[in-house]
């Protein structure tokens, strides 16, 4: 008897890149702002820390401001859009570096449960449970406030508070999977578990990684302007857009614009993410249902 | 039906165990008590007076079931800042939230609620797409920046709503509308995913066929299917925003346990921060716990799975 050779798992081609329009604006969004985060030192005007006690709170030119600071200056006299520019540095890091860390504890407990099911899925889901039941904002403003406000902790505080929505999606997708045909021929032939897992499941559960993974950089980073707004997020004087709303506080009701700008601006970034998220998904599974 | 009731409890006090040694966690690593206890001025002897005097000197697994005990009977300690003791002043606290957090729960099911089931009747209808813009415009708004451009309208602008205090149910207005505001897409999905669902099967097809009005079988027949999931969904996302609630009683200066939660964190008052984050878990857990209870007697699918 010949060896009969498993086939291989049915490589998903990438569906046809859509016309869509959702895809389009959200992709678009983000390429501008990962844009704008790379190469921040060269299309700001100005040094987002640079203080002018006489050029204070300069009004933007939509409000009849001056051309030097198109966005108008802060409490401080810094450039806001400068500020606004390099604040995109902060909200991308944290968006990316927590969704890595969480993808990586999810996507394990995940597979893990799905692949072995039983008893290994029953504490995968106990510990999806204490997660959930871990209040998210409570939780991370506790733990920075008593550990210390640096980048690295705050990224790990989120990436242990947004793991779950992965693991869910993952052992969902890896039930399905793990009794299609391809799969099984691949253990016929003695394929051991961790090749199965990482060769046959893991690229056929990736679509609805980057489904997740795209939502949640959203979910991280509106969560990182409010840690900023709260005054537990990056330390000043690094900008970040909930800082500077933060730092306007005090001025809103004569200065709204101080507030409106990083506001829209975060609403735009999320807004595009969250769109994109949506058009992946209808792209990697049209029927949305495991998802 | 007895059987998944016990399982259910079983689970629910497996969880609340393992989120208290998360809180017990939480204050450990805060260095080292003894030290924030006495202040910068203390002298060492004092700080080693009080390492024994509150146990610190034990081993952990000893130290941990001495603060649990005490934490069941709702005993966590003395506030560094207050000086008194951490339950009293969130007993005083709660029902701030707990208001707000109703407040939220209704205005984000009676907004979302009706929208959803619009937008079920015809999936891809220019109902739904404006529902789902408005889910996603929902979910990307920044909640405090939402509060801000509310109290420049609503507060001073329109001079319509107080913009701070608990003084009269005004007060709640806004911070609800907002707690809504972060609440009302998960609702909005469950009811029109659910409505879809209901609306394809075949006992509204079966009401329809026997002439039925169409608001009959909408309400009467196709939402009442979809109670099942809002319940659960209802239970956890009012534990979520009695969680999520900080950024709004800071900017509001409603006295709730949230902003209690930030002043704890800004006086390094780490009793008061425990008792918090335990307390708001376990309401969480107690709440899906009623809920999946309330579920089984509802559907008896769910207890004989």
């Amino acid at each position: 008897m010949t060896l009969v050779l498993p086939p291989t798992a049915p490589v998903r081609r990438w569906p046809r890149l859509p016309r869509q329009s959702g895809f389009i604006f959200g992709a678009g969004v983000l390429v501008f702002f990962v844009l704008c985060a790379l190469l921040a030192p060269v299309i700001s005007p100005y040094s987002p820390y640079d203080q002018s006690l006489d050029g204070r709170l300069m009004r933007p030119v939509f409000m009849g401001g001056e051309w030097s600071h198109i966005l108008g200056t802060d409490t401080l006299g810094r450039d806001y859009l400068s500020r606004l520019i390099y604040g995109t540095r902060v909200s991308l890091l944290i968006g990316f570096g927590t969704v890595a860390v969480s993808c990586l504890i999810g996507t394990t407990l995940g597979l893990l449960a799905g692949y072995y099911r039983g008893r290994v899925d029953l504490v995968v889901g106990f510990i999806i449970n204490v997660r959930l039941s871990l209040p998210i904002i409570l939780v991370a403003i506790s733990v920075v406030g008593i550990v210390g406000n640096t980048l690295p902790i705050i990224i790990l505080v989120l990436s242990g508070l947004l793991w779950d929505r992965f693991a869910v999606v993952i052992r969902a997708l890896t039930m399905q999977i793990r009794e299609r045909e391809f799969v099984l021929s691949a253990r016929a032939a003695g394929a051991g578990d961790l090749r199965i897992v990482v060769c046959e499941i893991l690229p056929n559960v990736a679509g609805g990684l980057v489904v997740v993974a795209t939502l949640e950089i959203a979910h991280a980073i509106l969560l990182e302007a409010a840690l900023s707004f709260l005054g537990l997020g990056v330390q000043p004087p690094t900008a970040s857009w909930g800082q500077m709303i933060a730092e306007a506080k005090d001025v809103v009701f004569f200065e709204s614009w101080l507030i409106n700008i990083p506001g829209l601006t975060l609403l735009v970034l999320v807004l595009g993410i969250n769109v994109l998220g949506d058009a992946l998904r209808n792209m990697v599974a049209p029927s949305g249902r495991p998802l | 039906m007895a059987r998944y009731v016990v399982q259910r409890i079983g689970v629910a006090l497996l969880v609340l165990l393992a989120v208290s040694m998360l809180s017990f966690g939480l204050l450990k690593l805060s260095g080292d008590l003894a030290t924030s206890m006495a202040r910068d001025t203390a002298s060492a002897a004092y700080v080693d007076f009080l390492r024994k005097e509150y146990g610190l000197d034990q081993p952990l697994p000893i130290q941990y079931l001495r603060w649990l005990s005490r934490a069941l009977v709702g005993d966590f300690g003395n506030s560094f800042f207050y000086g008194r003791p951490a339950n009293q002043l969130l007993a005083e606290r709660l029902p701030v939230t707990m208001v707000l957090g109703v407040v939220g729960l209704f205005i984000a099911l009676i907004f979302a609620v009706p929208l959803g089931v619009v937008a079920a009747i015809r999936p891809g209808g220019i109902l739904d797409r404006l529902a789902s813009a408005i889910a996603l415009l929902g979910q990307a708004t920044p909640t405090f920046w939402l509060c801000f451009v509310m109290i420049m309208l609503f507060g001073i602008n329109l001079g319509w709503l107080p913009v701070s205090g608990t003084s009269s149910w005004l007060n709640f207005v806004m911070p609800g509308i907002a707690l809504a505001y972060y609440g009302a897409p998960a609702f909005l999905r469950i009811v029109r995913s659910g409505m879809i669902d209901a609306l394809a099967s075949d006992y509204v097809r079966t009401a329809r066929a026997y002439g039925l009005r169409p608001p009959t079988v909408l309400f009467k027949h196709a939402l009442r299917n979809v109670l099942v999931p809002l319940v659960s969904v209802a239970a956890v996302q009012f534990g979520f925003m009695l969680g999520g609630s900080v950024v709004i009683e800071t900017i509001f200066a409603l006295h709730g346990v949230g902003y209690l939660a930030w002043e704890a964190i800004a006086q390094n008052d780490y009793p008061v921060v425990q008792a918090i984050v335990l307390t708001v878990s376990a309401i969480y857990v107690l709440l899906t716990l009623a809920a999946d209870l309330l579920n089984a007697a509802i559907d008896p699918r769910i207890r004989l799975e």
